[in-house]
Order: C-alpha cells, then structure tokens, then sequence
C-alpha cells in the first residue's frame, strides 16, 4: 500500500458518510509509515517465524551440548535477559526492521530458556510448567505490540491451554478447549469493528490474534483427526467439542444470510440446508472446524486462513479414514451422502450461482 | 475500482472519530467478501465437496469388507467409480468448472481402479507400476483440460512413483540425488506454470499453483543438501552438491527478481539458511558450532529480511 493510495482509501471511506469525520491526519500517516517500514509480506512473515523456531532448536543444541542446563538458574536468568532484550528491540521506538527481525529470534530463544530454567526447579510437573507457560506468553502478548511477536504469543498460549486441557480432564479437555477457541474465533472476527475500535491497545493486537486463533483451532481438530489406529484401547469418543462447532457454523451461515438472503422463508430454507449438510459432520469435528474457519476467513477476506482452511479439510478428510469410532462402511455411507447432499445443492443453487 | 484495503480502516478507527458502526459498514462495502467472492466460493464449495465427498465415500467403500465383494463386482465397482464421471465430464451443457471438477475426480479414482486390478490378478507389480499406470493414463487427461487442481494431483503421482521406484528398484539410487532430480522436476513444473503465457497460453494459471509448486522444489534441494552434508561428512560434498545448488539459486533469484515474487525469494532465503546451518553444525564442533549456527540463523533472518524489505519498497514504489 502506497501513501497515495491510503489517502484515496481515506478519501472514499470519509467520503461515503453523511457527516465530516474528524481525522487525526498526522498521526495516521506516522503510524502508517511506521507499518509500511516495518511490516514485510506472508513471506517475510513466515521466514522471520521460521527463523526464531531455527536459532531457538540451534540454541536450545548448544545449551545442551554445553551442559548449560546444569544450572537452572543461569537458563533462568538468560531466558529473561533475552525476553527483554527481545522487547526492548521491538519496540517502537527503537524502529528499526533489523532490530524487530532479531526480537523475534531473541524471543524465541529466550522463551524455552526461562521455561526449562524453571522446570528444572519444578522437576517438569506438567501442569505448572504449561501454566507458566500459559502466563509467560500473556505477558509477552501484553508487552509486544510486534505482530509476529504476539502471533507466536497467542500460538503458544493456546498450545498451552490445549495441552492443559488435555492433561487435566484427557480428550474432554482438548475438545472443550478447541470448541471454546473456536467460538472465540467467531466472537473475533464478527467483531472486528469493535475490537478494533475498543482500545488502542486492541487495535495494535487485532491483526496477530486474527491470524493466530484459526491455527489454534486447527491445532485442535489436529488431535480429532488422530484416531490412534495403532492402540490397542477403545478409542474415546470424538463429539464433544461438535455440539459448539455445528451450531457455531449455523450461526455463521444464519448471519451471512441475513445479509444476502432478504426473504425470510427462502433464508429459513437455505439454513436448514446448512444444517442438513453439517449434520454429518457430528462424529468427525476435525472436519466441521475448517468449514467454520473457512467461512469465516473468506468472509473477513483472510485469504491466507482460507488457504490454510482448505488444506486442513483436505487432511480431515483423509485421516477419517483412520476414525475407529465407526466402520468403513458407515464412514463411506457418510460421505457418499454428503457428497450427493453437496452436489444436490450444487444441481439446485447452480443458476442462482452463475447468473450469466 | 480497487477495493479499499485493511490498513486504512485500522487506521481510521484509531486516528479518526468513526465510530464502531462506521466501521462495520466500511468493512463490509470494502473488505469483506462481497455478492461475487460468495458465489464463487459456494460454487466451488459445494462442487469441490460434493465431488470429494463422493470419491472418498466410493474409495473407503472399496476398502470396506473387500474380500466379500466377488472379482468382478470389485472390477466393475471399480470401473463405475471411473467412468461414470468422466463420461458426465463430456455433457456439453454442464459448466467448464464442473466438467473439470468431474474428469478431475475421475483421474484421483483411476489409482484405485490399478489397484483393484493389481489386487485381483496379483500381478506382482510394485507400488510404482501402479502410480506410474496412473500417471501415464490420466496425462491425456491433464494435458487437455489443462486445469490447475489436475494438474497438481498429476505432479504428486510423478513425485511419488519417482521415490517408490527409487525405494523398490532403483536401490542405488544416492537419496540426494534422488532429491535433486524431484527438485528439477518441480522446478520444471514451476517454471512452466509461472511463465505458461510466455508459451502459448491464453491465461496464466492461478497463483497458488506456482506458489504450492515452487517451494516444494526447493525443499527438495534442502534436504538433499542437509542429507549430503550430515550422512557424508567430507568436504568434498560442498563442491559437489552445496555449491551447485547455491548456484541455481543464484540463477533462481535473478529470475523471481524479475517476476518480482517476494514470496519465492523467502523461499529460497529460509532453504540458504538451512543448508549454512547444517555446514556449520557438522563442520564446527561441540557446543561452539550450536552457538555459531544460532548467531547465523539470527543474523540471517534478520538480513533476509532487510533485503526482502528493500525490494517490496521499491516494487511498491513502481506499482504507484
């Protein structure tokens, strides 16, 4: 995006209302300016990622290797050095795109020192060492306004929370946590005006939690895809966390067709369409969980989610072979009927679809 | 007109004295997915599910109690699977999306057809005589339609029976080289993608397929290069494999350069990383080569991406 471009975007949003909007003009183009300076492509993004995952697995080598971890202390002391040089690099004031690439490693690197520092004090008790894990990242999501900072931030406290829910109440807690990082998703992005309205602090956040949450979410339909096929124990059950996510679809979808659906008999009909082709999806959630993600990313026009949506359907799709929970039989029955309830859509909506 | 982007509204809602409900109607007159993008989407949707649904249900049907479906019932289940499709594919009056959808299906249920037959009449063929029965079958297919989704699903079938052959036949096949020639491959397949109007072609294809593409090819060239480096441990596997692959990614900066693919340079930027890191990590001992190789992925990330960076401001600049 170009200045010039930001000053037409401008010019056509003010424009379009009936009233004169007030404009703080110099601190908009200085935080834009600041952004255009600062914030890289997907690519740069995902190599600056890739890169603090790379120098803490190389730094994490050497602590090792070098015997470091014998003092849980010095890791201690060393991670929180390098959480804070972390920050101080990020900030904004500092401001510069070389400085944030290496706050995003230092991060990275530090984060698991300060973590194992202290498991090490905590004989690693699972459950403390998640809930600190859980707290050093709101901390650092509270500290950071660096948006691939709090990206790694909301990943890893919803990990955290994952892994919690998991280790406190097994496969219940793990679809309790996803079908509430799931609803929390939907709240996120049905209220982007809001949020972003809400506080600055909010605003600096938005973008970070956006991208974050769909990756949470699928974190979670990861595990309902892993029907553990090897084991020998009876697999439990795999519905949970569909009694939120089907409705939460519904909702999605009832919202989009109040606004392209005028007709109230005709939207009524539609839904339960909806319903009728979710419905099968109740005793496989990892696949609902990306048709939720991909509704609302496409309508948020989050391209990058979308993708990722897709590609996570695809994988559903293919480790429901593996669900010991019904036979094969019933697995292709289901999705044999799906795909006719899905093509029968297609057959019915087709000229409304493609009006020329 | 372009719509209006993001940045602006966050912008505005920060800086200006829009209110929530401004905003709301901003973002969705400008941002949001509009009458069209939903269509579109929908359409696809429902055929692209609606079609997989269907394969998959037929597929894990096949699967299901095999042994008490009788030879020819397996044979012609089978063939049904296939045929039917790709003869609905042929109706004039059905959308060119949906008759693509079709054949593109009718194509992911040949393999299992070569299976069925390979099971039935135990030909003792290996995995790869299926996959390239598969891939030799369907390329009429592929070539004609000329549609992305099919031209991906063909491109995994060759990457697989190249590394089954190399797994059942070609033993002495090094793994690395092995790697290199799928990166070749793949790189071909990108180049032809990407530069397809250059050939001859009416429209480029869609983004994403050189974008899948591209960065599978130089993953390839990794690990071949990181495999090289830690099975060997000779010096002389720089010359022979690190410094050519360096090389062609030399030669392949000059040409995203020009096409201006910022997300291709990451790629190869993160595969350049990786592969110093593992010349490090095997070259410098003990504990100092940990260090050394965390300090180069830092600096590295960090220098990719001032140079990245430099070039979006000025491709930016151009576009203005």
């Amino acid at each position: 995006m170009t200045k010039h471009k930001l000053s037409e975007d401008v010019r056509t949003l003010t424009d379009a209302l009936p009233r004169k909007v007030n404009i703080d003009r110099d601190a908009l183009l200085a935080d834009f300016e600041h952004d255009e300076a600062h914030e890289g492509t997907l690519g740069m993004k995902v190599l600056s990622i890739a890169g603090a995952f790379l120098a803490t697995i190389f730094f994490m080598g050497f602590v090792v290797v070098g015997g470091l971890y014998d003092s849980p202390v010095a890791m201690g002391v060393l991670g929180a050095l390098m959480l804070t040089v972390g920050w101080f690099l990020a900030r904004r004031e500092v401001g510069s795109l070389v400085a944030f690439a290496f706050a995003v490693s230092v991060t990275g690197v530090g984060f698991p020192l300060v973590l194992f520092g202290f498991g090490e004090i905590i004989q690693y008790n699972e459950v403390i060492l998640a809930t600190l894990g859980l707290l050093l990242s709101l901390i650092l999501f509270a500290v950071h306004r660096h948006k691939v900072i709090n990206f790694l931030t909301v990943v890893t406290a919803g990990g955290c929370l994952l892994f919690l829910g998991y280790d406190v109440l097994n496969s219940l807690g793990i679809h309790l946590a996803t079908a509430a990082f799931a609803a929390g998703t939907v709240l996120w992005y049905e209220g982007e005006a809001l949020l972003l309205k809400s506080s600055v602090f909010v605003n600096d956040r938005y973008e970070a939690v956006r991208a974050a949450l769909p990756v949470v979410v699928l974190t979670g339909a990861y595990y309902f895809s892993y029907y553990r096929w090897y084991s020998d124990e009876l697999p439990p059950p795999n519905w949970y966390a569909s009694v939120v996510l089907i409705p939460l679809t519904g909702w999605v979808s009832w919202r989009l067709l109040e606004r392209y659906v005028p007709d109230r008999a005709e939207r009524g009909l539609y839904a339960a369409g909806v319903l009728t082709l979710l419905l099968p999806t109740f005793f496989a959630p990892a696949i609902c969980a990306p048709i939720l993600l991909l509704l609302l990313t496409w309508k948020v026009g989050y391209r990058t989610g979308s993708g990722l949506s897709v590609i996570a359907l695809i994988y559903a799709v293919s480790r429901y072979y593996y669900d010991l929970n019904l036979t094969l039989l019933h697995k292709s029955v289901v999705l044999m009927v799906s795909g006719v309830l899905f093509l029968i859509a297609y057959a019915l909506l087709r000229k409304k679809l493609d009006p020329k | 007109m372009p719509k209006i982007e993001r940045p602006a509204i966050r912008l505005l809602a920060r800086h200006s004295d829009l209110d929530a409900e401004d905003l709301n109607v901003a973002l969705h007159r400008e941002v949001y997915a509009d009458v069209r993008d939903w269509r579109w989407l929908v359409r696809v949707l429902l055929l692209s599910l609606g079609l997989g649904f269907l394969a998959s249900g037929i597929l894990f049907f096949f699967a299901f109690n095999w042994q008490d479906i009788p030879k020819f019932g397996k044979i012609a289940l089978a063939a049904v699977a296939v045929s039917v499709p790709a003869i609905l594919a042929a109706i004039p009056w059905l959308s060119e999306l949906t008759r693509k959808g079709l054949l593109t299906t009718a194509a992911f249920l040949v393999g299992p057809l070569f299976g069925v037959l390979g099971q039935i009449y135990q030909t003792g063929a290996n995995a790869y005589d299926l996959f390239l029965g598969w891939v030799v079958f369907i390329l009429v297919w592929v070539v004609a339609m000329d549609f992305a989704p099919l031209w991906l699903l063909w491109l995994v079938l060759v990457n697989t029976t190249i590394t089954l052959y190399a797994e059942q036949v070609a033993f002495d096949w090094p793994f690395d080289l092995l790697l290199f020639g799928l990166c070749a491959l793949n790189l071909t397949a990108a180049g032809g993608f990407a530069f397809a109007r250059r050939f001859g072609r009416g429209e480029t294809y869609p983004k994403w397929l050189p974008r899948v593409v591209f960065p599978s090819a130089i993953v390839c060239s990794t690990i071949a290069c990181v495999w090289a480096i830690t099975e060997s441990g000779h010096t002389g596997i720089f010359l022979t494999r690190v410094l050519p692959t360096l090389l062609l990614y030399a030669g392949l900066v000059g040409i995203c350069l020009q096409r201006k693919s910022l997300f291709a340079l990451a790629s190869i930027a993160l595969s350049v990383m990786v592969i110093v890191s593992a010349l490090l990590v095997v070259n410098v001992d003990d504990e100092g080569g940990f260090f050394l190789t965390t300090l180069w992925v830092m600096a590295a990330t960090a220098g990719s991406i001032v140079g990245l960076n430099h070039y979006r401001k000025i491709w930016r600049h151009d576009e203005a």
